[in-house]
C-alpha cells in the first residue's frame, strides 16, 4: 500500500502549471503562469517505445524558453498518457493469472454477449478478440456465494494457496480475482487477497469487488483482468516518470494523471486504478472543450477532435460528460464508467479507395505520419483526405505547422486523379469533393450517434472543433447534422494538453444493490451511500486532500422491472421518503428522452448506487480581450482559389492569419484562417466572429437536414 | 434520374445507420432476457414491395421480412395503410416468421402521402401461449399448439396502441408484461426508423432514396453474380440427419440438398428432403432459404451485404409436404436445429465450388431451453429462457471459435448473476469440456457444459438435436463430440434426456446440458506440436488425445514436447496412410 502523503494545499497554486499530453504522433505541452497568465506551448515527436522521454523533452523545451526560471517553478503537473491504451492495442501487457470460482472456467473464455458487426455475423472464419489470460493461467478456487450474499461453499484456503503457488511458478506478473456474487459479499475475495500477500507478496492484485463491484460476471471479470493486464505496465511507467520528474527537480506534490472519466488522480494512487487511464489522452480533449463551454456559457457541446489518423467525438450535456459502461478497447470489454468517446478512422492521412461494391470508401487505413499523404512528398502514393483538401484549396502549400511542412499540390492532384477521378470519370475537383463528402459522412454518422441517437437535438448543441484537422471539416459537418454553431478554440492543435490544466480530481465509486425504489428500506440504501462516501473520503485523504475539500455527488442507477439497462438519476446524499416520487419522476423523464417511451405505471428498481467525489483544482483562465477597433481586414494575408459544393467552381477566397485576429473581428465565408497548428475553413453562407477569449465562432447557417 | 455513385454511397451509409439505430433501440428498451441479454431480434428497412434493403440484428431474420411485409400488403392494400400504423404478425404460414414466438412488426413509411418503404422488426417473445411456458413444446403436434396465431393485424395507430388487440395479446401470454414490453420496444424502434427515413427523404428527395433502394439490392446481386462467374460450374449433394422428430424416437430424419451452380446462378434443390414429420422440427421455406443464402455468401464473399437483391441469383426447388415446406397446420416450433443442419449441409455441398472457404462444421444441437416456474399462490409464471449454442469448426486459418450461435455469430449469454437473481435456479457449472473439439491441423472450438440446479418445481422444455447425429471435420479434420443432456448426474436418478423433451422437474433436480464442439480442419498430425502442447496446458486436449489423435508425445509433468517420439509417431502414421487400401 502507498503511504499517506502530506496534505496538499490546492487553494494556492502560484507559479507554472504544466499539462503534457502524449499523442500518437506528437507529445504536446501547455504551460501557464498563474500570475501573469502567460501561456507557452510546444510539440515534440512522440516516442512509442519510451513515451516518458518525450514528456521530459517537452519539459526541456519549456525550460529552453527561459520563461520558466527552473523546474522548481512548476507548481502543478498533469499528464495524459497512452501507456495503458498502447499496451492493449499492441497486446504487450503483463501476464496475469485469473482466479475464478471453481466450476466456472467458461465465464471469461466465451466472452458472453459478444455481438460482432458486419460480415463477422455470418463469416465462418469469425474469431473473438484474443484472451488476455489463457486457461493455463486460470485457476479454480473452491468457494461460492449466493445471490443474497450468503456463503454456500466456504473459501477453501488450501485451494487458494496451491493456485497462487502454481501461478507464481508459471511466472504470472499479476493476479486478478473474480468470484461469483463478490459484488454482494466480497469476503472471499478479500481473504484471497490476504493469502496472496502471504504467498506471493511481490504480486500486483486486482479484485473484482474493488475494481467494479457490479452485477454481470463476464464484464466484471473482463474489467478486472484488464486492470491486471495493464496494471504492472502503468505502475512501472509512472514510477519511472516519477523518478525522472524528481531528477528534473520538479518538487511539487501536485503530480496528476488524467483518467478516462475526465478527472485527475494523483500519480501516487494512479497505480491502484490503472484501468482508469485507458482513455487518459482523449478525455483531456473533452475536458478542454467543456472548459471552453463553461467560459462562454454553453452547457451543451459536442466535441470533434480530428487528427492525422482518427477522430474522437464526445458530448457534454447540461455541463456534464456522457459516460458509458459498455466500453471496449481493441475488442477488450471494459465496464468501468468512462467518458463516452467514439473513436473512428477519419483523419488527414485516411486513405480513399474503391470498395468491392464499386463505391468510394474512405478509411479505415491511414497513410500514417510517414510516408503520409502524397502531397507531403515523402513517397506516399495513396489518395488521402489531406490530398483532397489540398486539391480543393482548403489547405495551402504553406499551411502545415507554420510552414515547416511544404505541400506539393501537383502530387495531391495526381493521386486524386488516379485513384478517384479516373475510376468514376469525374473531374479532379469533383473527385476530391467526393472524398471529403465520404469522410465527412463518417464524421456525421458519429455526430448523429452521439446526439440524435441519444435523443439530443443538434440544434441545441455547439460543435467544438479541434485537433489538426477538426477546424477544416467542422463547418460542413455541423451544417449537415444541423448543429448551428462551431467553436474553434485558440489553439486547436494542443487542446488535450490544455485540457489537463482545466479539470478537477475526480473518482467514481459504485456498488450494486437491488431494491424497488418505491418500497425499499431507505436505511439500507443510505447505508450503501454512507459506505461509498467513506471509501471516497479515505481515498481523498490518501491522495493528500483534506476531506473538507471533497464534494460528493450521489446517483442511483434505475430501470423498469425486467429491463437490462439502467439510467443514472441524481439523488440526495441521504434519501428520505419525500425524495422517492421526485427520483421516480426524473427517471421517467430521462427514459422518455433516451428511448422515446416511458412507463410511468411501472415502479422503477434500484440497481446500483454511485458516488462521485470531486476535489476542485483552480483552472487556467483565458484572458478576456477588448473588442478590436479595426476590421478583420488587418489579418488578411492573401487569397487563393478554393472549390466548394455551393460554388461548383474555384473561387478566390481570402486567407487570414489567426494570430492577427482579435475580439469582435468578423469574417464572411468563404474564407480560410491559417495558424501554426490548424486551418479553419469558413464555408460559403457561413460567417465567423472572434469572441473575447479568442475563439472563432462560426455560424453555420440553415441546415438542410433537420427532422 | 440516375444517381451518382457518391450520393448513392452517402444514402446507403445513412440507411445502414438507420438499421443500426433500430437494432440498438430494440435491445436497449426490450424487457425480456431473450431480447436484452440474448439479442434474439432484428430490424430492417424494406422498399415499398417488401424487399429488404438493409437489415440489422441477427442475419437469419433478413429473409422472412419479405414474406411478412407481403402478408401485410395482401391483407391490407397499400391504400389503406396510414401514417403512424404498425402491424404485427405471428403466423408462420400466413406471415413467414420461423415460428410463432417470433413476432413481426411492420410499420409503413410515408413521403408526400404515399408509402415509400417499411421499417420492420422481428423479435422472439418469451411466451405467446401454447403448450408450455416459453411456448415451444416438444409435445406440439400442430401449429395451434405453438401459441397465439396472429395474421397481419393493426396493433398501433397514430393514437397509440389498439387496445382490443393488446388485450388479446396479453391474455394469451403467460408473461403479459414482458411480452407487451418487448412488442412496444419493437414498435418504438420501427417508428423511430420511419421518422429517420422521412428525414432522409427530405434531405435527398424520396425519389433518390427509392432509387437507392433498387441500386443497393442490385449491388449485392451483381457482386454475387461476379463471384459466381469466377467459380467453376458444378453440382453436388450433401446430407445429414436430425436425431428424430421427437415423436418416433428411433427414426432419424433425413436432410439433404442438391446444389447446382451454373454460370452466375445457383439452385438449391430440396426435393429429396424427408417428408414432413408430426413433431415440431419442420421448417418453413423462409428458414430453408435463409440458411441457403447465408451458406452461399460464406462460400462467395461474406462481406456482400444481405438484402433481397441476393434472392435474384438463387432458385429453390422446395416441394410442399416436405420437412422444409410442410403443409398447414404442421408445427415448426423447434426450427433452429433443423435450419442449422440444413445450413451445414448447404455449406458442405457449396464448399466444392470454393475449397478455400471450406471449414469444419459447427457442432449440431443449437437450440435452447425454457424453464417455466409457477408460483402456486399467485398463479404467476416466470420463464427462464436461454439459447444453447455450439462452437465453430476449424478454418484454413485458425482454430474454430468457441461458443457461438451458428449462422448468426452472436454469443447469447444471460449472466449467471442475473439468472440467479431473477429466477429460482442455481447455475452450478459452466466450463469447456476436454477433447470435445474436432481434431485437426486447426482444431474445432470446444464444446461447453452448463449445469443448473432448480430451487423450485418447474416445467422443463429442452430444444436441441444432435445427440446421435454428428457434425464433421473437413480436409482430414475429425468430428466434434456430440452434445447431450443429463438429468441428476451422479445420482441414482441419473438419466439421459432426449434432445427434444418436455418434462416436470422438482426443486433440487439438476440438469446438465453439454453442447457440441466444432469439427476440425486439416489433418491432426499436421498440427504444430507446440499448439498441441498449449492445448494440453489449457485443458482443451488430454495427454491421451495428444498422443492418439495428434501424434504428439508430451511429458506428463512438464508438458515438454518429446520431439523425437513425436516425429516417430507421426512418421509411422503417414507411412500407414500411404499404404494402398
Amino acid at each position: 500500500m502507498l503511504e499517506v502523503s502530506e496534505s496538499v494545499r490546492v487553494e494556492s497554486t502560484m507559479g507554472w502549471k504544466v499539462g503534457i499530453d502524449t499523442g500518437g504522433t506528437f507529445t504536446d505541452v501547455a504551460a501557464v503562469n498563474t500570475d501573469t497568465r502567460e501561456l507557452l506551448f510546444a510539440k515534440v515527436p512522440s516516442d512509442p517505445r519510451d513515451p516518458g522521454s518525450a514528456v521530459m523533452a517537452c519539459l526541456d523545451k519549456l525550460l529552453a524558453t527561459h520563461k520558466l526560471p527552473s523546474a522548481e517553478g512548476i507548481s502543478f503537473f498533469a499528464h495524459g498518457t497512452t501507456v495503458a491504451t498502447n499496451a492493449l492495442l499492441e497486446m504487450k501487457g503483463a501476464q496475469p493469472g485469473l482466479l475464478l470460482t471453481s466450476g466456472y472456467r467458461g465465464i471469461y473464455e466465451i466472452r458472453g454477449g459478444s455481438r460482432p458487426t458486419g460480415s463477422d455475423l455470418i463469416d465462418t472464419f469469425y474469431r473473438k478478440p484474443p484472451l488476455l489470460v489463457s486457461q493455463a493461467y486460470t485457476e479454480e478456487i473452491v468457494e461460492r456465494i449466493a445471490s443474497d450474499g450468503s456463503i454456500l461453499v466456504p473459501l477453501n484456503e488450501d485451494s487458494v494457496r496451491k493456485a497462487i503457488r502454481r501461478l507464481r511458478d508459471r511466472g504470472a506478473d499479476s493476479i486478478s480475482i473474480c468470484y461469483l456474487f463478490s459484488f454482494v459479499n466480497p469476503v472471499h475475495e478479500l481473504r484471497t487477497a490476504e493469502i496472496i500477500k502471504e504467498e506471493f507478496p511481490a504480486c500486483r492484485m486486482s479484485l473484482s469487488s474493488s475494481v467494479l463491484p457490479v452485477i454481470r460476471e463476464y464484464r466484471r471479470c473482463a474489467t478486472t483482468l484488464l486492470d491486471a493486464y495493464v496494471g504492472p505496465v502503468v505502475e512501472a511507467y509512472l514510477r519511472r516518470l516519477g523518478d525522472r520528474l524528481h531528477e528534473a527537480r520538479i518538487g511539487t506534490e501536485q503530480l496528476y494523471v488524467m483518467q478516462s472519466n475526465g478527472g485527475l488522480m494523483r500519480v501516487d494512487v494512479a497505480a491502484n486504478y490503472p484501468n482508469q487511464t485507458l482513455l487518459s489522452g482523449p478525455a483531456a480533449g473533452v475536458v478542454f472543450a467543456s472548459s471552453i463551454g463553461n467560459l462562454i456559457g454553453e452547457r451543451n457541446l459536442v466535441t470533434l477532435d480530428m487528427g492525422g489518423t482518427s477522430t474522437d467525438i464526445s458530448t457534454i450535456v447540461n455541463g456534464d460528460y456522457v459516460e458509458t459502461r459498455e466500453g471496449s478497447i481493441n475488442g477488450q470489454d471494459i465496464g468501468t464508467p468512462m467518458i463516452e468517446i467514439q473513436t473512428f478512422a477519419a483523419g488527414g492521412g485516411t486513405i480513399a479507395w474503391i470498395g468491392p461494391d464499386g463505391l468510394l470508401k474512405v478509411g479505415p487505413h491511414s497513410a500514417g505520419a510517414y510516408p503520409g499523404p502524397a502531397c507531403f512528398g515523402n513517397g506516399g502514393t495513396n489518395a488521402t483526405v489531406t490530398d483532397a483538401n489540398v486539391v480543393l484549396g482548403y489547405l495551402g502549400s504553406a499551411s502545415l505547422i507554420g510552414g515547416q511542412f511544404r505541400i506539393n499540390q501537383q502530387l495531391a492532384s495526381d493521386v486524386i486523379v488516379k485513384h478517384v477521378a479516373d475510376q468514376f470519370s469525374l473531374d479532379v475537383e469533383e473527385a476530391a469533393l467526393g472524398v471529403i463528402r465520404v469522410v465527412n459522412l463518417n464524421i456525421e454518422v458519429g455526430l448523429r450517434l452521439a446526439l440524435v441517437e441519444k435523443g439530443l437535438d443538434p440544434r441545441k448543441f455547439v460543435l467544438v472543433a479541434f485537433g489538426g484537422c477538426g477546424p477544416m471539416h467542422a463547418g460542413r459537418v455541423a451544417r449537415n447534422v444541423g448543429i448551428p454553431r462551431v467553436i474553434v478554440p485558440p489553439m486547436p492543435g494542443i487542446s488535450c494538453a490544455m485540457g489537463l490544466l482545466q479539470t478537477d480530481v475526480r473518482h467514481l465509486y459504485m456498488q450494486s444493490r437491488f431494491a424497488p425504489l418505491i418500497t425499499c428500506a431507505l436505511d439500507e440504501i443510505n447505508d450503501v451511500i454512507g459506505s461509498l462516501e467513506e471509501k471516497a473520503c479515505a481515498d481523498a485523504i490518501h491522495e493528500g486532500f483534506d476531506p473538507s475539500l471533497v464534494e460528493l455527488i450521489c446517483q442511483l442507477d434505475l430501470r423498469y422491472p425486467k429491463q437490462g439497462y439502467e439510467l443514472p438519476i441524481p439523488c440526495p446524499r441521504i434519501v428520505t421518503e419525500a425524495d422517492r416520487a421526485a427520483i421516480r419522476a426524473a427517471f421517467d423523464r430521462t427514459h422518455e428522452q433516451v428511448f422515446g417511451v416511458s412507463a410511468p405505471d411501472e415502479a422503477p428498481e434500484i440497481i446500483n448506487v454511485r458516488i462521485t467525489s470531486v476535489v476542485r483544482i483552480p483552472k487556467f483562465e483565458f484572458e478576456i480581450g477588448k473588442p478590436a477597433q479595426s476590421s478583420a481586414e488587418i489579418a488578411r494575408v492573401g487569397e487563393r482559389p478554393a472549390y466548394f459544393e455551393e460554388t461548383g467552381r474555384y473561387v478566390a477566397v481570402p486567407v487570414y492569419r489567426r494570430q492577427m485576429l482579435s475580439h469582435a473581428h468578423r469574417i464572411d465565408g468563404p474564407a480560410i484562417i491559417e495558424q501554426f497548428d490548424a486551418t479553419t475553413v469558413i464555408y460559403p453562407g457561413q460567417s465567423a466572429e472572434v469572441d473575447p477569449i479568442g475563439n472563432i465562432i462560426i455560424l453555420v447557417g440553415r441546415s438542410e437536414t433537420m427532422d | 434520374m440516375t444517381l451518382d455513385l457518391i450520393t448513392l454511397g452517402v444514402v446507403s451509409s445513412r440507411l445502414r445507420e438507420i438499421g443500426a439505430t433500430m437494432e440498438r433501440l430494440l435491445f436497449h428498451s426490450g424487457y425480456s432476457t431473450i431480447l436484452r441479454e440474448s439479442h434474439d431480434g432484428s430490424a430492417c428497412v424494406a422498399d415499398r414491395t417488401g424487399a429488404v434493403v438493409v437489415g440489422s440484428g441477427i442475419p437469419i431474420h433478413l429473409f422472412p421480412y419479405f414474406y411478412i411485409i407481403r402478408a401485410v400488403l395482401r391483407d391490407h392494400p397499400i391504400s389503406e395503410l396510414r401514417e403512424g400504423d404498425s402491424y404485427i404478425v405471428t403466423d408462420p404460414y400466413i406471415g413467414g416468421t420461423f415460428h410463432v414466438p417470433d413476432l413481426g412488426v411492420v410499420t409503413p413509411v410515408f413521403a408526400h402521402g404515399e408509402v415509400i418503404a417499411f421499417c420492420a422488426s422481428i423479435a422472439h417473445k418469451p411466451d405467446i401461449g401454447g403448450l408450455v411456458p416459453g411456448s415451444s413444446s416438444a409435445d406440439s403436434r400442430e401449429i395451434f399448439h405453438d401459441g397465439l396465431l396472429l395474421p397481419p393485424v393493426r396493433y398501433w395507430t397514430k393514437d397509440g396502441v389498439v387496445k382490443d388487440l393488446d388485450a388479446i395479446l396479453r391474455r394469451n401470454s403467460r408473461l403479459p408484461e414482458l411480452t407487451a414490453g418487448d412488442v412496444r420496444a419493437q414498435v418504438g424502434c420501427t417508428q423511430v426508423g420511419a421518422r429517420r427515413l422521412q428525414a432522409l427523404c427530405k434531405e435527398y428527395s424520396a425519389a433518390t432514396v427509392c432509387e437507392s433502394f433498387d441500386r443497393i439490392q442490385s449491388m449485392s446481386e451483381n457482386r454475387m453474380r461476379s463471384r459466381l462467374k469466377s467459380l467453376p460450374d458444378g453440382e453436388s449433394f450433401s446430407e445429414s440427419t436430425l436425431d428424430s422428430d421427437g415423436v418416433d424416437l428411433d427414426a432419424p430424419v433425413q436432410l439433404n440438398v442438391r446444389v447446382v451452380k451454373q454460370g452466375d446462378h445457383v439452385t438449391f434443390d430440396f426435393s429429396k428432403m424427408n417428408p414432413q414429420v408430426p413433431g415440431p422440427v419442420n421448417i418453413r421455406p423462409p428458414a430453408a432459404e435463409s440458411a441457403s443464402l447465408i451458406a452461399l455468401l460464406n462460400i462467395l464473399d461474406p462481406t456482400i451485404p444481405i438484402n433481397d437483391g441476393c434472392r435474384r441469383v438463387i432458385d429453390f426447388v422446395n416441394p410442399e409436404g416436405t420437412l422444409s415446406n410442410p403443409r398447414f397446420p404442421a408445427t415448426v416450433n423447434n426450427y433452429f436445429p433443423t435450419m442449422h443442419i440444413l445450413y451445414s449441409i448447404a455449406l458442405k455441398a457449396l464448399s466444392k465450388l470454393n475449397p478455400a472457404r471450406a471449414v469444419g462444421a459447427a457442432g449440431f444441437g443449437i437450440g435452447g431451453h425454457s424453464i417455466g416456474y409457477r408460483d402456486i399462490r399467485t398463479g404467476k409464471t416466470t420463464v427462464q429462457y436461454e439459447l444453447f449454442v455450439s462452437s465453430l469448426g476449424g478454418t484454413p486459418q485458425a482454430d474454430g471459435t468457441p461458443y457461438v450461435l451458428g449462422i448468426s455469430h452472436i454469443t447469447p449469454y444471460t449472466p449467471i448473476e442475473i439468472l440467479e437473481t431473477e429466477f429460482p435456479v442455481r447455475v452450478t457449472r459452466f466450463e469447456p469440456m476436454i477433447d470435445s473439439g474436432g481434431c485437426g491441423r486447426n482444431r474445432g472450438g470446444l464444446g461447453f457444459r452448463k449445469e443448473y440446479q432448480l430451487l423450485a418445481d418447474a416445467t422443463y422444455n429442452l430444444r436441441m438435436t444432435g445427440f446421435r447425429a454428428q457434425a464433421w471435420g473437413t480436409a482430414g479434420g475429425g468430428p466434434p463430440k456430440v452434445g447431450r443432456c443429463i438429468l441428476n448426474p451422479g445420482t441414482s436418478r441419473e438419466r439421459l434426456t432426449m434432445p427434444l423433451a418436455t418434462f416436470q422437474l422438482k426443486a433440487g433436480d439438476v440438469i446438465r446440458a453439454e453442447f457440441s464442439g466444432g469439427g476440425g480442419h486439416g489433418r491432426p498430425y499436421d498440427r504444430d506440436p507446440l499448439l498441441v502442447q498449449s492445448d494440453v496446458a489449457n485443458g482443451y486436449v488430454s495427454l491421451q488425445s495428444a498422443q492418439r489423435d495428434y501424434g504428439v508425445l508430451l511429458d506428463p509433468e512438464t508438458l515438454t514436447v518429446d520431439a523425437e517420439a513425436t516425429k516417430r509417431l507421426r512418421a509411422g502414421a503417414s507411412s500407414l496412410e500411404s499404404e494402398p487400401a
